[in-house]
């Protein structure tokens, strides 16, 4: 499968994508919402990892964007957000997420989120 | 030689060392900013080697500790900075394993002694990293860092103190709120909060402090922690402690906790010989817990002549469902000053009640398409 994680922090970029290629998927990444979004649309992936504060612009905005646009309104979406944003997490499922991850993460619990999302897909 | 030679010939000399000394000078400038930069750039260099091995190794979930060594190497130092980086960013086993390595590599035990460095820089380093262990037993360096002469340290170590999580840092954290180095109460709070439940204890015994600071942060903590427990302590502050702010933060902490038991302190909190700021904080509290005799205090309050407390019960009515709302009306039918504030806090009801519906049907739309997306792909739907 082909996952795009958009996220501003290098280092949890780098964790989510080691363990999603040892997971055997395709992985590329992005650093904020707008090259996020754009990366998206231009290859549509089958899963977005999307972090929810970032800079240019917000993970909530880019999936209603990605909700909203034909091409990419059925792929799965799952937001990473800090503990202290759990009222985004409600704003991010009315944006259209279908999961979230807390950070800091476990690498087992990523995986297992991953895969339970693709296999409802 | 004639005298006019001999100067000619020292200043000469003089001219020669002064250009020999500059020129060392500037050599020397010129090798030790080379080495610096030298030295960042191997440093850099090893670092972007080094550093997407760990996240890999990391990534696995479980760290084999003889394998990290392995990949180390010489790098020790690098790599225990890498793993300092990582720490607040896992969570699990791979933390726990992260811990150990750096406590079997002496590196805790190195920030442990940093704690009693003479630069400050070091001390608030060592502060933050034994914070990020979580490893309770470096909590006493954190404690003494609390009395440390640098405000940033004494911040540090305060919010350390809070991620290692042990209740028994409470009072010491309630004593940093007093004297010259005094720390700020929210600090503190946040701290203590991010301990958790096992404080209440130690914040019901910092109820009886003298310090009004250590009472009022006590107070605030005990409504927001939510422990039923602290309603009969809550309401025997609200009603008696000799300061009004702590009486008022007491009150407010009731209104979070919602026990009907409250109900009898907070309106005799709202009488008129009490102090003006513990009647709001009360009118407030009692907009979030409601009942027949809250209501009835909130209409009658509503129609005060202190525009604030007439204010604070309005908008305690506006949160009282529908028998708050029916006082709203009763109060807007006159042609008073009260009747425009109820017709004010009417119409900010039915903006909130079209905003809720908005949002309602905004999420119902969402989980449609949601449903409609998991349906496979190539199935018809009915």
């Amino acid at each position: 499968m082909n996952i795009l994680v958009v996220d501003d922090d290098p280092d949890i970029r780098e964790l989510v994508s080691f363990k999603l290629s040892h997971m055997g998927h395709t992985v590329s990444s992005e650093n904020d919402g707008e090259a996020g979004l754009a990366a998206a649309l231009e290859a549509v992936p089958d899963l977005v990892l999307l972090d929810l504060m970032m800079p240019k612009m917000t993970g909530l905005e880019v999936c209603q964007r990605l909700r909203a646009d034909d091409r990419t309104r059925d792929i799965p979406i799952v937001l990473i957000t800090a503990k202290a944003q759990e009222a985004d997490i409600e704003r991010g499922f009315a944006a259209g997420a279908d999961d979230y991850i807390v950070k800091p993460f476990s690498p087992r619990e990523l995986a297992s989120r991953v895969d339970a999302v693709l296999a409802r897909d | 030689m004639t005298q006019a030679g001999f100067s000619y010939n020292v200043l000469i000399v003089t001219l020669i060392v002064i250009g020999v000394v500059l020129v060392g000078l500037v050599v020397s400038i010129g090798l030790g900013h080379f080495g610096r930069n030298y030295k960042a750039v191997r440093r850099e260099a090893r670092m972007a080697t080094l550093r997407p091995q760990m996240l890999n190794l990391v990534s696995e979930g479980e760290i084999d500790h003889a394998e990290l060594d392995l990949l180390v190497g010489e790098n020790s130092k690098l790599a225990e900075e890498i793993a300092w980086q990582l720490l607040p960013k896992v969570r699990g086993s791979v933390r726990d394993s992260l811990v150990n390595w750096l406590k079997s590599g002496g590196a805790v035990a190195r920030e442990d002694a940093a704690t009693r460095s003479r630069w400050a820089i070091n001390r608030l380093r060592a502060a933050e990293r034994l914070g990020r262990t979580g490893l309770v037993d470096h909590d006493e360096r954190l404690l003494a860092l609390l009395h440390d002469h640098k405000h940033e340290v004494r911040v540090v170590a305060a919010r350390a103190l809070g991620k290692l999580g042990n209740p028994n840092a409470v009072p010491a954290l309630l004593d940093s709120l007093e004297g010259k180095k005094a720390l700020p109460a929210t600090l503190v709070a946040m701290a203590i909060l991010h301990i958790g439940p096992g404080v209440t204890e130690h914040l019901v015994r910092g109820m009886s402090r003298r310090s009004f600071r250590a009472r009022l942060v006590c107070a605030e903590l005990l409504g927001l922690l939510g422990d039923p427990k602290a309603v009969r302590l809550l309401s025997h502050v609200t009603l008696n402690d000799v300061n009004t702010e702590v009486r008022a933060r007491a009150a407010k902490s009731l209104g979070r906790l919602s026990s009907p038991g409250s109900v009898e302190t907070l309106l005799r909190s709202t009488a008129p010989n009490q102090p003006q700021v513990l009647r709001i904080a009360a009118v407030r509290a009692l907009g979030q817990i409601g009942g027949r005799d809250a209501l009835a205090t909130l209409h009658a309050c509503a129609q005060n002549t202190t525009a604030e407390l007439s204010i604070a019960s309005m908008q305690s009515l506006s949160e009282l469902g529908e028998e708050g709302r029916s006082a709203l009306v009763l109060l807007a039918s006159g042609s008073d000053v009260f009747a425009l504030r109820a017709r004010d806090w009417l119409a900010r009801l039915d903006l909130r009640q079209q905003q809720i519906q908005l949002s309602r049907a905004a999420r119902r739309r969402s989980r449609a398409q949601r449903s409609r997306s998991l349906v496979p792909r190539g199935a018809v739907q009915q």
